[in-house]
């Protein structure tokens, strides 16, 4: 005990404990810089993720950057990658995954944002032609390659294959987008087009624009008898004038009504594009929770 | 399509500069009394409807509910189509615009409280139409 | 053994001192680092780049545990959004620095800061609501001029002049901005004046905003009109008289009474403009 003692005095009244105190004082002084230096890779690190979780990508995305000059990291990398794409910089967003297919543990979660990509880029044949046997988000992918047909517009596939993968609340829409897709509730231009010849405004109401086909019938109506009255009074300029405005407006009235009808249908088309859009969002392109991200 | 792509936008998700902001008030819309130099048939239809312009549709008040007005929809049609089809798709502008049941119920209006009636969506060509506007106020 | 009890006690001295100096180097050196992040985000803002600016207040937000740059860092980030237009964002920065505002001067500052962005994003009930709730709080009580001043500022953006040039009065009846005020209030032009000298003469509305061919021509459309519809109801032709009466006369008169206030509101929207522009670009004194 009391040798011990006597070791540690002399230890700490030689000159070489207080060359250690001071390198040890120095070094404290050196770590405590690295620690408080806010552009530290570390502090950059962790200043990135707090941007990063604020959805400030941008400048997530330049802090992670500075870190990966000096460190590697895959998580950030795929991060880089996420953000890119959730930012609409898909270009970029390619370019950070394709790097960590191959040489990482998230070969998975990359493959799947890429694919993810493709359907953002509306490339929907590419990302249905991909299949990855060992893919732990097989479900997932599936999910957003047969949902694509929706989007796509190429024939329908058979909704059995259509439907399977997907779950009770899921189901409820698919099958309503399916079957929309597939019996779309059209008006026929040309069908507008004849109504209109026979009864003037017939095919507006036809293609559901009520009121201007009843304007379309007064006005042809109303200059035919203008025409015919003055026809019979014998006033000739004024009853080739008015034959000339009911000519003008039945000949519009038949053109407006097949466009009315084109018009009708692109409006079935764009709702029924925007709810599948919608519907995807909302369900975040079938994404699979990444518990190293939020 | 792509139009929901961007639903959690940020204002800094893009690099932005210091803005000259200005305090001026918005200036009330003019007339474009432009002439169409491209061609002749174009020369032709732009006098005319600057001629329109300045002789009666300057005096006799804002009477077109429609944005674009009928007398720009008519050199917009003639334009993008043909005399004749231009011509059809007036007859039928007119119609819409003789049509006293319109109403904001049915049309999309931008905030200068005009309706919106494109030309292109008239023109009867294949998937022209690949935008319908979300909401009932148009941006112009 | 009595030796070793001095050395040992020595050697905590030498641990105890050391402690103390490391703590205190390390919260004067945290202090530093925080002040100098402030000073580099400062001169961003300064130099103008306001993105980079609140870049790096955020990292100060960040690293200032003890929240002591909550409020300057806040408010700047506000600012910088202001200065790039980016007016939601703003006022949600500004809102937070109200949140973190310690003294009276700071809340003040925060709030009239949020007045100016809804002057510049033209949201001017908004900034009046909110300047009325500062102009009721017993804090400010002693700050009505500068309240008045940024309810001229917010009248003149909103074309209210002469409320404007009541809220400058109220500061100094010599006030360099009443003056202005009231001077683009002498330069207007009268809608209503135009509007019921067109109903009595036709173009005469035209011809008081100084257009005087459109006035011209309104007038010969409106005698022509009428020329017509009093014609056709003199030999008899009752449907031809409503009928003319009504699409060209009706029409051209309307028109020209329409024309009449357009026209003065448009010279009105330019006197309105010059003053507004000279505000932007030669007044001196504080401006939103």
């Amino acid at each position: 005990m009391i040798n011990n003692f006597v070791q540690c005095r002399i230890f700490f009244n030689s000159k070489f404990f207080f060359y250690h105190l001071l390198i040890l004082l120095l070094f404290q002084n050196f770590g405590f810089a690295q620690s408080t230096n806010l552009f530290s890779p570390n502090n950059r690190f962790k200043f990135g993720n707090y941007l990063f979780q604020e959805r400030d990508y941008l400048r997530a995305i330049d802090e992670y950057k500075s870190y990966l000059s000096t460190n590697k990291n895959d998580t950030l990398n795929f991060k880089i990658g996420f953000a890119y794409s959730r930012m609409g910089n898909y270009s970029e967003s390619e370019r950070y995954f394709k790097k960590l297919i191959g040489k990482s543990i998230f070969i998975d979660e990359s493959k799947f944002e890429l694919l993810k990509i493709n359907y953002l880029r509306e490339n929907f044949s590419d990302l249905r032609s991909k299949s990855f046997p060992s893919n732990k988000f097989r479900t997932e992918t599936l999910k957003l390659q047969h949902y694509s047909y929706l989007s796509d517009e190429i024939e329908l596939p058979d909704s059995n294959l259509l439907f399977s993968i997907y779950n009770d609340d899921e189901l409820i829409f698919v099958r309503d987008f399916y079957n929309r897709k597939l019996n779309p509730e059209y008006k026929s231009k040309t069908f507008a087009a004849i109504l209109s010849a026979f009864i003037p405004g017939a095919g507006k109401i036809y293609a559901g624009e009520t009121g201007d086909g009843i304007t379309a019938l007064i006005l042809t109506g109303l200059f035919s008898f203008l025409a015919y009255d003055n026809f019979q009074a014998d006033h000739k300029i004024r009853a080739w004038i008015f034959t000339g405005l009911s000519a003008f407006f039945y000949a519009g009235n038949i053109y407006g009504s097949a466009a009315a009808a084109q018009i009708y249908n692109a409006g079935i088309k764009l709702n029924l594009e925007n709810e599948i859009q919608v519907f995807i969002n909302q369900k975040k392109y079938f994404t699979p929770r990444y518990d190293f991200i939020d | 399509m792509i139009l929901s792509t961007h639903l959690f936008a940020q204002v800094d998700w893009e690099k932005w500069e210091a803005a000259d902001i200005s305090y001026e008030l918005k200036s009330i819309d003019k007339k474009n009394y432009e002439f169409d130099t491209g061609s002749l048939s174009g020369l032709l239809m732009s006098s005319m409807k600057n001629i329109y312009y300045f002789t009666i549709s300057d005096l006799d008040g804002d009477n077109c509910p429609f944005h674009p007005s009928c007398s720009n929809f008519y050199v917009s049609a003639v334009k993008q189509t043909n005399i004749f089809k231009g011509t059809l798709m007036f007859a039928d502008r007119f119609t819409r615009d003789s049509n006293l049941f319109k109403s904001r119920n049915h049309y999309k209006f931008y905030s200068h409280g005009k309706f919106h009636d494109p030309v292109e969506i008239y023109t009867l060509k294949e998937n022209v139409i690949n935008h319908i506007p979300q909401k009932s106020v148009v941006d112009d | 053994m009595t030796s070793l009890i001095k050395n040992n006690k020595h050697i905590a001295l030498i641990f105890f001192s050391m402690a103390v100096l490391f703590f205190a180097e390390l919260k004067i050196s945290a202090q530093d680092i925080l002040l100098s992040q402030k000073n580099y985000a400062d001169s961003l803002f300064d130099e103008s780049k306001y993105f980079d600016a609140i870049t790096e207040y955020k990292r100060l937000l960040f690293f200032d545990e003890t929240n002591q740059f909550e409020f300057d860092a806040n408010f700047k980030i506000g600012m910088s959004y202001k200065l790039g237009a980016k007016y939601s964002n703003s006022i949600k920065y500004l809102r937070l620095a109200q949140r973190a505002a310690e003294a009276n001067e700071e809340t003040f500052k925060s709030k009239i800061e949020i007045v100016k962005v809804n002057i510049l994003r033209k949201t001017f009930s908004a900034g009046k609501l909110l300047l009325n709730q500062i102009e009721k709080d017993e804090r400010f009580t002693d700050r009505t001029d500068e309240i008045n001043y940024w309810r001229g500022w917010l009248r003149m953006l909103s074309d209210d002049w002469e409320g404007a040039s009541e809220s400058f009065a109220a500061i100094d009846s010599l006030h360099p901005l009443k003056t202005l005020s009231d001077n683009v209030v002498d330069e207007k032009y009268s809608v209503t004046f135009a509007k019921v000298i067109s109903y009595i003469l036709p173009g005469s509305g035209q011809f008081y905003s100084g257009k005087y061919l459109s006035g011209l021509m309104s007038l010969g459309w409106n005698i022509f009109a009428g020329y017509l519809t009093v014609n056709s109801f003199l030999e008899d032709r009752v449907f031809d008289g409503i009928i003319i009466g009504n699409l060209l006369w009706l029409r051209f008169y309307n028109g020209n009474i329409q024309n009449a206030e357009k026209f003065a509101l448009e010279k009105n929207i330019n006197i309105s403009n010059k003053a507004l522009r000279y505000l932007k670009n030669n007044y001196e004194g504080k401006k939103p």
